[in-house]
Formats: C-alpha cells, structure tokens, sequence
C-alpha cells in the first residue's frame, strides 16, 4: 500500500472515530445540562426549605425569649441590648444575613447584620406586609381572627423568615430572619462545576474508551484485511487471517479465509492430478510437472497447514490500561498531604511539613528504584505478565493505605503502590515505545503522554470530587477498584504472544552507566528530565494542596486548580511533538519549557495567590506539555549515537527513571523551603530552580561537540 | 471469537459511557444533597441544644446545681412537644448520669459512652451512626469547668425522605435524558457504520461469489477476462487465481486423454 493511500484510509478512520467521540459527547452534553437543570431545580426545591426551615426553628426560639420578656411586662421599645443578644447568633449561623426585630406593622426597632435595607425598603414599597395586633373593635363584632404564623418573603439576596412574637394571643412584634441566597447560587455554581468536571472526565474516558474499541473493532481488523490483501495480491495464499472477532469485518476475514481455502484446495487437486498421472503414466512426469510449476508460479501456498496472520500488537491495548492506571494513581493526588496531615505522626524529629511530604517522596522514591527491576521483569515475563503481577501490590497498597492510621503505615503502604505502579507503567510505556516508527517519534510518544494526561486530569478532579463525598479512604478503594479495571483489560485484551512487545524496556542497571558517558544525555536527564519533576511534585503535589487549603479552598476546588496543570498540557503536547518532528527544536523546546516555567512563578509576586496558583499552573503546564515528547526523542536520539541504538523503550525507560527521581526529591524540597520561607517565596525558589537549571541545559548543549552530534534532532544525521 | 456486530458493539460502548457518567453524576450530586441536608438539620438541632444550654448555665451561674434546676426538665419538654422530629432530650450530669430527659424512664441510666465525644467539645458535637443521629453540647460553669452535657436525638427519617425524594427524582430524570440519549446515539451509530457495513458486505459477497463460481465452473472462467468481471478487487484476484488453476487442471486432463 502507498504512502498516500495509507494516509488516506487513515484519514476515514480518522474521521470516522471522530464522529462517534462527536456523537458520545453530544450525548453526554445533553445529559450534564439536563442534570445541571435537574440539580437546580432540586436545590430551589429541597435546600431553600430547609434554608427557611433552620430560619424558623432559630426565629421561634429567639422570639419565644422576646415574648417572656414582654410578658414581665417591658414594652418591645424598651428592650436593651438586643443587638448584642442577636451578634453571637448571627456568629454562629453563618447562613443568617440579619436579624431584625420589628413592631408589630414591622418598623424596625433592633437590628444587625448584613442587607438590612432590603427588608425595610421591601416593607415601604409593601412587597412585605405583617399583621399588627388584632383589631379590638373587630373582635367585638365577632369577626374571627387568624391565628398569627410565620411569614416567608423572598427579597431577591435574602429569604426573609418573620416570627411573629405573640403574647396573650395578640402579635406584639416580629423577628426577621434574613437567609443569604447567595449561599444556594454558590451550591448551583459548585454543583455546575462538579457536573462540568464529571462532563469532562466522561469526555476524556469516551475518547480512551472508544480509542481502544476502534482500535480492537475497526483499525486491527481493517489493517488484517490489509495485510491479507496485499499479500494475495502478491499471489501468497499461503495464510489464512486469524479471526478474534465475528463482526462486519470479521466476516470479511472469514469469506477472505474461505477463499484462500478454496485456492488451496484447488491447488491441492491439480498436484494431485499431476501425481496421478504421473503414476500412471510416468512418462509424462516432466510434463505434469511443467504443468504444475506454470500454474504455481508466482503463487505461494499452504505448505502443509496453512499459517496464521495476525493484525499485531496495537497502541489501544497498552494505553487504555495506562489510563486507568494513571487515573487511579492520581485519585489521590488532590489531597495525598491534606490526608497525611490527619494521620498519628511519629516524633522523628521531623517538622510536620516535611512528614506530609514523606508519602509522595517515599512513592516516587521506590518507583524510581523499582524501574530497573520491571524492566528486567518485562524482558524475562512480557509485558502482559508484569503488568498483571503488578497489579497485585498496586491493589494492596490502595486497600491498605486506606486503612492507614498514622503516618508511618501510609509510608509503608504507598510504598507498596508504587511498586506495582512501577511495574504496569513502565511496562505499559515500554509497549508503547516499541511500537514508534523512528520517523514519527516525538508525535507517536505523545500518545503514550496524552494518554497519561488524560488519566492525570480525570483523576484529580474526580479524586477531589470524590474525597469530598467518600472521604480519602474511600477514594482510595476506588483507586484499587480500577487497577482490578486496568488489569481486566490487560488479562483480557493484551494477547500473550504479542506481550513480549515491550521486551527491551528494561533500561536495567547496565544501561545507565553507558549512556550518562554521553554529556548532552546526562544533561538531559539531570537538568531536564529532573528538575521539571522537581517542580512538578514540589509544586502541584505538595505546596497546592497545602496552599489551596490554608487559603481556604474546598477538596473539589482544590481538585479543579490542580485539574488545570493536566489540562494545559494535554493541550500542549501534541502540538509540542508535532513542533519538534517538523522544526527540529526539540533542544530549545526543553530549555524555554524550563525558563517560562521559572517566569511563570513571578506571577506571585503580583497577583492574588489564588489567581497566581492558576496561572503558574496553566504556564507550568503548557511549558511541560511542550517539552514532554521532545525529551523522550531526543534522548533516543543522543543514547542511539551513544550506544549504538539502545531500542526506544530502554530509553524512554531512562528518562523515566530520572523523572521518578526527580518527582522523588520535588515534595522534600518543597517541604523545606515552605518550612523556610512561606508557601508564595517557595513556589518561587521552585520557578528559580527551573530557570537556572535549563540555563545550565543550554550551556551544556552548547558545548563543542562532533559536527555530526549537533542536539538538534533535526539536524542528527 | 465474539459474535456482536460492530454497530451493536459501538452502541453498546457508548450507551454504557453515557449510562456510566449519569450513574456518577447521580450519586456524586446524591451524596452532596445528603451531605448538605444532613448539615443543615445538624446545624438546626445544634442550635436547639445551644438553647437549652444558655438556660441552663444561666441557672448554674446562679450559683445551683445542675440536678436542683428542675425547670430544665419543663424547657426540654416544651422544646420536645414543638418539633417532632426531635425524639428524645436528655441532661447528664458530670458523671454521665441522665438527670432530666424526655423520656422520663431513663432519668438515672447512664448516657451511652457513643453518645459523648472522648475529648471534650466546647462547642458541641454532633454525629450520625446508623439510627442515631445526635446532637449534644456541654455544660460549663462559671469556672470554665463541665459539670455535664446536653444531648438530642432527632429523627433521621428528615433527612432520609428527602434525600430518597431527591434521588428517586434524579434516577427518573436521567433516566429519561439518558434513555434519549442512547436511542440518539444507537441511531448516530447506525448511521455511521452503515457505509463501512454495506461496503464490507459488498465485498464479502463479492468474494463469495467469486468462491462459488470458482467451485462450481472453474473451467468456464476465463483467465484474462476474470479481473475486468468483478468489481471487488479480491474477488477478481481469487477469480484471477482460480482461472489459472482451471487451465492447468484442464492441461494435466487434455494430456491425460491425448496419451490415452
């Protein structure tokens, strides 16, 4: 098949994966606003009520102590320090805009709090009216009077409860209980953003998910009948396709397998035939023969048994796996310190910001030193086996830490995690590296980075969503909950013969040594690779959630900021791959990433720290998204001149290894410069760290170097 | 080998998606709804038991002890009889010991230990433990020391109502959008592989043609004519192949004959 032809049919599938996602996401559009209308319905109708219901209960109380009083006697005008009785009230029911205490035509004779102008505007305009005490001549004519209830004004801002405090059957005054609204705007614009988040995260698991079926159902049968066609039309009927599925193109295959056996068997017959005759006539054995070599000429067919075609391995089956993994992993991310924070801690002469870090440090710490040993797993297991076994300490870990009561056994226990976590995921890239064709690196490694991404930005929002709901424990189970998932997938999708794909992701010990020999590589490990984690882990894993909280931020606004460094890179890192295939700039990629990043963190500075978080976050993430792909491919690129072409997967394998170190180091410094400076001249030493060391990048890569060995990937022979 | 057809298998997928993000937005929306309402009625009651606890410090900062103010067990009573979802208030002295309550039966029991917080809680507590749903506070003398507490059991059926009308709504509500939603997108499903479809089942039925013409009348096909014939580019190659193997089966048979 040409060039041009594969682009093109890659363009139908293209599209026509296109119009399924437009087609789940119109579906799940329709359904968040549906929801989003639903829910706001439900708040008018379930939460006002009981907003007026806590008035009610507050306003009968309070006026039953003004009806005692009035009752000994003291006119509603000569009460005292009313205001001073109503200020701990107000304190305590933080719903309460005002209370106003009224004559009985509701002229306000005590008052405090907030928007007391609405109600006595609304009484002077009459949209509030209350019932003074009964007419006494009316009584006398025997007109029946009603008994006096409580009043319920919606003021636009505020729902205004009045109590009528009545003594001897007669209303003597009113106390006002304003309600803020706003607080149920705030609950409709919360539950929006939950429904937004849920919307976006469903947005991103349909296109994993339907990546993953199109590539089962559609490409791999669809590349099959390619490969079968091609080769038949190269006269080699001597396959037959193997079938995993019997849909549309699986009949295809089958009709394709019955013509092949067909051909076979007609091929079968005429040298039969020919054996026949030459039996029994073997004077014509030659030209039997002749006959047979004219017809089979150009033609290939069964040896004996007829062989199998298989549509091989394919990105889908290791990247949804990845994806959960990923998702899982990051569940917990949004509150890994705030939840350490309410853990037993141990008098190790630690401060307290530095044991919250401890979780994330020890995690990256022991998936750093558990690379080498998955990768040698995978070369000795395949990748389907390690990505199963490490499931199993993945799974524990979860449960366990959800049972953590102190700092210590959460230690122990993300310990735990990370192994397995090490194990799928370095197996997982490693599949997915050996699968790059050498002209489409960077843009083919994005894949595997999107794909990571996507998992990141959905588990942090939703992890924050749900620690709200369920608790940290319980957003951990979850997390266990869907390794079982990706395991299944793996189990069942990832097929055995075809999971000795990821077999060289090993990067085992041996490698490194050889390839820190190469300058440019060791600087990319240490002043690229490394320090981007640093600052990643320091920053988003640690000083965010930390910072968000002290500055009074819920779980799932925590969540949402956090969601934004994941999203700003999804956006970026395709865009930076397709850069660095077509410009070659993959080098100055890394080194700008690594300075705006640094800038970024001025913003500080200058701005309120909620809207500085957000957009160190949003530049951090574009930076980051914009340099990820690149890294991986130059340092394919510098370790294939190095050591004579490690494969793709020992070095994206590498790069792995130093980022892991990285995010390892990231909370522990993180730690001690908040512990030293503040959060706000933290989160800016962490800027400075980056700008400094992809300066020392630049410096490094523009040293004299073998006219061949320019870092420029473009420019790489 | 799996037998559903790629239209069913694409629909099934993205029913389930779309199924899977209304289970998750219902119980995530169902578990704030809970979340707040249980809240809100805590923060009711809580008040309640502050209440009852200004009356009653104001007798004990009049220098009585906490079992000789007997108007506590009158305030808990009227407090009881004007809402109903209030089940049971009860006063316990330091010791833990029911001094007043409501429930006149249990003056003298001891308060269950889960009803009080380990640590002391100036400002009150309050917890929900299946059937229990408590509210409490506790009472402090002039000289900051507790000298007892307060504690009211509500009725958890106030939040349980609601929140299972909350839910049933949101269950019927997405189950309709949803269901629209679904039919919409097997529709949308249909639509788009109806091409590939047709395209694939041309083809297959074009190459089974080819095998039953090939099987049935190999001789008749003619070998250069074949690949102008069949407008499916394998079905003409098989015919090709076919044609090739007829003549050669025809040769070896006119040999055979001719030396006959």
């Amino acid at each position: 098949m040409t060039k041009k032809s594969r682009r093109g049919s890659l363009r139908v599938e293209g599209k026509f994966a296109f119009s399924l996602l437009a087609l789940a996401a119109f579906v799940l559009i329709a359904n968040a606003v549906g929801t989003s209308r639903l829910a706001l319905n439900l708040y008018e109708r379930e939460i006002v009520p009981e907003f007026n219901r806590e008035a009610e209960v507050v306003g009968r109380t309070v006026a039953a102590q003004f009806a005692r009083a009035i009752e000994l006697g003291i006119r509603p005008e000569d009460l005292v320090g009313v205001e001073e009785f109503f200020a701990p009230i107000l304190d305590a029911q933080k719903r309460f805009d005002y209370l106003l205490f009224t004559d009985a035509n509701g002229k306000v004779l005590y008052g405090k709090g907030r928007n007391t102008a609405l109600f006595t505007d609304a009484v002077t305009k009459g949209t509030i009216t209350l019932a003074g005490p009964a007419d006494p001549a009316a009584l006398a004519r025997g007109e029946k009077r009603e008994a006096p209830r409580v009043q319920v004004f919606d003021l636009g801002r505020v729902m205004n409860t009045a109590v009528p405090i009545v003594v001897q059957g007669n209303v003597q005054a009113w106390l006002n209980v304003g309600v803020d609204r706003s607080g149920i705007a705030d609950l409709v614009v919360e539950t929006r953003w939950d429904i937004l988040i849920i919307l976006l995260v469903s947005l991103l698991t349909a296109v994993e998910v339907l990546a993953f079926l199109i590539g089962r159902s559609i490409m791999t049968p669809v590349r099959l009948i390619r490969v079968m066609s091609a080769k038949l039309a190269r006269g080699d009927w001597s396959r037959r396709a193997a079938i995993a599925m019997r849909d549309e193109a699986g009949h295809h295959l089958i009709a394709l397998n019955a013509i092949v056996d067909q051909v076979n068997s007609q091929w079968r017959r005429l040298r039969w035939k020919a054996d026949e005759l030459a039996r029994v006539n073997p004077a014509l054995t030659a030209r039997a023969r002749r006959v047979v070599d004219a017809v089979g000429r150009g033609l290939e067919f069964f040896p004996e048994a007829a062989r199998l075609e298989r549509p091989g391995p394919i990105p889908a089956t290791a990247r949804a796996p990845l994806f959960v993994c990923v998702f899982a992993e990051q569940l917990s991310t949004s509150f890994i310190p705030l939840f350490a924070k309410t853990l037993q801690a141990v008098d190790g002469g630690l401060s307290v910001g530095v044991l919250i870090a401890l979780p994330i440090t020890v995690f990256f710490a022991v998936v750093a030193a558990s690379v080498p040993l998955g990768g040698i797993l995978v070369n000795r297991l395949g990748t389907r086996q390690v990505i199963m076994l490490g499931s199993v300490p993945a799974v524990m870990g979860y449960v366990m830490a959800a049972e953590a009561a102190t700092i210590p056994d959460l230690l122990l226990w993300r310990c735990v995690t990370a192994i397995g976590y090490a194990f799928i995921t370095i197996a997982c890239r490693g599949y997915l590296a050996s699968l790059l064709t050498p002209d489409r690196r960077a843009g083919e490694m994005s894949v595997f980075i999107s794909a990571a991404m996507a998992g990141a930005v959905c588990g942090t929002a939703i992890g924050a969503i749900l620690a709200d709901r369920i608790g940290y424990r319980g957003t951990l189970l979850v997390s266990a909950g869907l390794v079982v998932v990706a395991a299944f997938l793996i189990w069942r999708y990832m097929e055995s013969d075809f999971a000795a794909a990821g077999r060289g992701s090993g990067n085992g010990p041996r490698s490194m040594p050889g390839v820190l020999r190469n300058p440019r590589f060791a600087a990319l490990m240490i002043f690229g690779a490394m320090p981007a984690r640093i600052v990643l882990t320091g920053l988003l894993l640690y000083i965010v959630p930390l910072f968000l909280s002290e500055l009074g931020a819920g779980q799932p606004m925590i969540g949402r900021i956090m969601m934004i460094y994941g999203l700003a890179m999804l956006l970026a890192v395709h865009f930076g791959a397709r850069l660095s295939d077509r410009l070659g700039t993959a080098a100055s990629q890394i080194t700008w990433a690594g300075i705006l990043t640094g800038l970024g963190a001025v913003a500080l500075g200058i701005m309120q720290p909620l809207a500085a978080v957000m957009v160190v976050l949003v530049i951090m993430g574009l930076c980051q998204g914009i340099a990820s792909a690149p890294m991986l491919t130059l340092a394919a690129r510098l370790n294939g001149r190095q050591t004579d072409g490690d494969d793709p997967a020992t070095v994206s394998g590498l790069i792995a290894q130093a980022e892991y170190v990285g995010a390892a180091l990231g909370p522990l410094i993180a730690a001690l410069l908040v512990d030293t400076f503040g959060y706000v001249h933290a989160i800016i030493a962490l800027g400075g760290l980056s700008m400094v060391t992809a300066v020392i990048f630049r410096l490094v890569e523009a040293l004299p170097k073998h006219p061949a060995a320019n870092l420029e990937n473009g420019q790489i022979p | 080998m799996i037998g559903a057809s790629l239209t069913v298998r694409l629909s099934a997928t993205i029913v389930a998606i779309v199924f899977s993000t209304a289970i998750v937005t219902v119980a995530l929306n169902y578990l704030k709804f809970q979340n707040l309402l249980e809240n809100y009625s805590a923060s009711i009651y809580q008040f309640v038991v502050s209440d009852v606890r200004s009356t009653v410090e104001a007798g004990i900062d009049l220098g009585m002890p906490l079992n000789v103010l007997t108007n506590i067990q009158t305030v808990i009573d009227r407090r009881n009889a004007q809402d109903k979802t209030i089940l049971r208030i009860a006063v316990f002295n330091e010791s833990g010991r029911i001094i007043f309550d409501t429930d006149r039966s249990r003056i003298g029991e001891a308060i269950p230990p889960a009803w009080r917080p380990a640590h002391a809680v100036s400002k009150g507590w309050r917890f929900s433990r299946g059937e229990e749903w408590i509210a409490g506070a506790p009472i402090v003398n002039n000289f900051e020391k507790e000298v007892g507490g307060i504690v009211l059991r509500y009725d958890p059926e106030v939040v349980g109502r609601k929140t299972t009308s909350i839910l049933l709504a949101m269950i019927s509500e997405a189950v309709v959008i949803n269901g629209i939603g679904s039919l919409l997108a097997i529709l949308g499903v249909w639509l788009l592989v109806r091409r590939a479809r047709r395209a694939l089942a041309d083809s297959v039925r074009a190459i089974a043609d080819a095998s039953a013409s090939g099987a049935r009348d190999g001789i008749a096909v003619d070998e250069r004519a074949a690949p102008a014939e069949r407008a499916d580019e394998l079905a003409s190659l098989a015919q090709h192949v076919f044609a090739r193997l007829s003549r050669g089966e025809r040769l070896l048979e006119k040999t055979g004959l001719r030396r006959q």
